[in-house]
């Protein structure tokens, strides 16, 4: 069947089988390796990606069902050469080590974000529920989606004329 | 691991999907959030030739409060579930249980309609919809019939359901006073070993109480309602939480231990919802 | 893992044991079940199952292991594999007919072992569900197979008694559940040096969706089956990955 979805804001259109998961469209198919395979059973996320701007499980979705959609993976959230705040804070805070989980944690915190801007720490601990990480304990990976919201949110103020960005509240 | 090849066709309207189910029957399932479905397609568990999607269906997405009753259409993503602020104030429970669900990203695929159509006993919101004492609207080219949530799941994934009919619609009466959704799972976004759905519809002196997990299929806690109206107390009336179960027994848990569970997570849950 | 079922037919313990030792003929009642060879002592054939979204099959062979007429106690074993690979399972089910006078109770107690995807299936609905296959076999055979008159059976040759038996419809009432007519063999069985092929049709998979109803809680998956399902799933879904490299 034929399928054409934007992917990374490039449009894409090929013949895949019904049976073509999310996730080897992009690996396979468009070569976007960013996108892990951990678990195959919808439980460590580590092929979160988005959909339409919703953080969803890549390989419990078949290409069919992205058809005429938008897709976002880890590939997708840098601009013009400089890190998105999510994945600077990863970064910074040092919330990876050996890497596997990370793409699905990043798009996992991006989601996350987007509906809820200004996380407590168990608000954020809950919502990686459906990211596993078997390296870090989890707990670098919540500074660093903390700090991404508090980047962020300090980020969204109007910007005015001579005013500084830092320090300002929110 | 990869699906056994199938044929797919996307449902353009409610129509055409009927028109599919009354023509495939068996041959086809349908496909919604897929979160239950393509887990076992994938370990080759179900191998159905034909995947009716009815998931771009927007005329089967909404919650509208109509009469003292919440009409939520079968396609409602947990999500929304999660965040209506219509569930919110009238049938809280429904948010929350909504909330408990899998993680996230499964929220955002995952359907009420499917959750009910699959009849998993370790569902969380076919415990909520059966102690609301809901009602599941199914239409096929045949017409539309209301099926009551008790005797809707009757068997071990298996539901009320004929093959050439469509869940549509839930119906659930308006339970905002004292209610409670508790389950206990030993891992994040685990299925529940054992919960416990309790809510008091308004026309309702005692509480439904339906129980996730303990037994083969999705099951009231017929034998603590009862106690309930016959004035027992909270502890009393946990007591009888297993009565006439046999919950499963699995790597989780024994069946003993569930039963157990079912006692003490009723009588929280009663606790919880202001009843002593 | 063991299962205890137990059923009581409408017939005398006798006439109860030369049907109930009679794998051929029984073989249309089993739930879902082809017979499709019988090699010497063995019996091969297909079981086919449908539980919700799910289905197997599972291809195995049965053959006696005890026949004592006397006691009235009967041990046979069944092997079998499922077609997709998904595990085997593997029993050995012990009969005892018991005489209640006219009618007869027959115990069976089933040691099930299984493998591969069917080991993390849980017991209790193993349990219900051979239970379940229980009583439908037992209405089958009390339709069916007791129900006719006794001297249709007492030929020793196959050729005779088979062809009495009616045909679709094995199970009273059901619809969509294995309708099966049951033929003359091939060749005489007890010339025939070679595996005797048989010539039952194939079976519709048993929709327990469709069999049976009301206040009958359905369970699926017959002994033989693994359809660990949801199950399966939740194992599945809590398995984790080998740490990559140091954690």
């Amino acid at each position: 069947m034929r399928v054409a979805l934007t992917v990374n804001g490039g449009s894409v259109a090929t013949e895949v089988e019904p049976r073509l998961l999310l996730v080897h469209l992009l690996r396979d198919t468009l070569g976007l390796k960013g996108t892990n395979v951990g678990c195959d059973t919808s439980s460590c996320g580590a092929c979160t990606v988005l959909l339409d701007g919703e953080s969803v499980k890549s390989c419990t979705v078949l290409t069919a069902q992205a058809d005429g959609c938008e897709v976002t993976t880890i590939e997708g959230l840098a601009e013009e050469g400089s890190l998105h705040p999510v994945q600077q804070a990863f970064w910074e805070e040092h919330g990876l080590q050996c890497g596997f989980c990370t793409p699905g944690m990043v798009m996992a915190a991006v989601s996350l974000l987007r509906e809820n801007p200004r996380p407590t720490e168990p608000e954020v601990r809950e919502a990686l529920e459906g990211n596993l990480c078997r390296c870090t304990g989890y707990h670098n990976i919540v500074r660093a989606v903390l700090s991404a919201a508090a980047t962020t949110a300090t980020a969204r103020q109007p910007a005015t004329a001579g005013s500084s960005m830092r320090g300002s509240t929110t | 691991m990869i699906p056994a090849a199938f044929d797919y066709v996307r449902a353009e309207s409610v129509d055409h999907a009927l028109h599919l189910l009354a023509e495939h029957g068996d041959a086809c399932k349908v496909l919604a959030g897929g979160h239950s479905l393509l887990p076992l397609m994938k370990l080759r568990l179900a191998t159905p030739a034909l995947l009716v999607d009815v998931g771009r269906l927007g005329e089967l997405d909404y919650v509208h409060h109509v009469d003292g009753e919440l009409a939520i259409g079968a396609l409602t993503r947990y999500r929304t579930l999660e965040t209506s602020p219509v569930l919110a104030s009238s049938v809280p429970i429904m948010s929350r249980a909504a909330h408990l669900v899998g993680d996230p990203q499964v929220r955002h695929r995952g359907t009420l309609g499917g959750a009910l159509a699959h009849g998993d006993a370790a569902g969380d919101l076919p415990a909520v919809v059966l102690a609301l004492g809901g009602q599941l609207v199914a239409r096929s080219l045949r017409g539309e019939r209301r099926l009551a949530a008790t005797g809707f799941f009757t068997g071990f994934l298996e539901t009320a359901l004929a093959p050439d009919e469509l869940l549509v619609e839930v119906r659930v009466p308006e339970a905002s006073g004292g209610w409670s959704f508790r389950k206990l799972s030993r891992r994040a976004q685990d299925w529940a070993i054992v919960g416990v759905a309790l809510a008091r519809p308004a026309s309702a002196d005692t509480p439904g109480v339906a129980l996730v997990n303990a037994a083969s299929t999705t099951v009231r806690a017929g034998a603590v309602e009862a106690a309930l109206r016959a004035g027992a107390s909270a502890a009393e009336a946990a007591e009888h939480a297993a009565d006439g179960l046999d919950p499963p027994s699995d790597l989780h848990a024994s069946s003993e231990y569930r039963a157990h569970l079912a006692r003490v997570l009723v009588r929280r849950a009663l606790e919880e919802a202001g009843w002593s | 893992m063991e299962l205890t079922n137990e059923f009581t037919v409408q017939t005398d313990v006798e006439r109860a044991w030369k049907v109930l030792t009679d794998i051929e003929r029984i073989a249309p009642c089993m739930p879902g079940a082809q017979l499709q060879e019988i090699e010497g002592d063995d019996f091969h054939g297909v079981v086919k199952v449908k539980v919700g979204p799910i289905t197997a099959e599972y291809k195995g062979t049965a053959r006696f292991l005890e026949q004592d007429a006397v006691a009235r106690r009967a041990v046979i074993q069944a092997r079998a594999r499922d077609t997709r690979g998904q595990g085997n399972a593997n029993a050995t089910i012990t009969a005892q007919l018991t005489s209640l006078g006219d009618d007869t109770q027959c115990t069976v107690v089933t040691d099930l072992m299984v493998t591969g995807r069917v080991a993390q299936f849980g017991r209790g609905v193993m349990a219900e569900v051979t239970s379940k296959l229980m009583r439908q076999f037992v209405e089958c055979l009390e339709s069916t197979v007791l129900a006719q008159p006794a001297a249709a059976e007492t030929a020793p040759a196959p050729a005779d008694d088979r062809g009495s038996l009616p045909g679709a419809g094995a199970r009273g009432g059901s619809d969509g559940a294995a309708a099966v007519a049951v033929a003359e063999p091939a060749a005489p069985p007890a010339a025939s040096p070679g595996p005797r092929r048989v010539e039952h049709s194939p079976s519709a998979p048993v929709d327990l969706l469709e069999v049976a109803g009301g206040s009958v809680a359905r369970r699926m998956v017959p002994v033989l089956l693994g359809l660990a399902g949801v199950l399966l799933l939740r194992r599945a879904r809590r398995r984790r990955r080998q740490p990559p490299g140091n954690a």
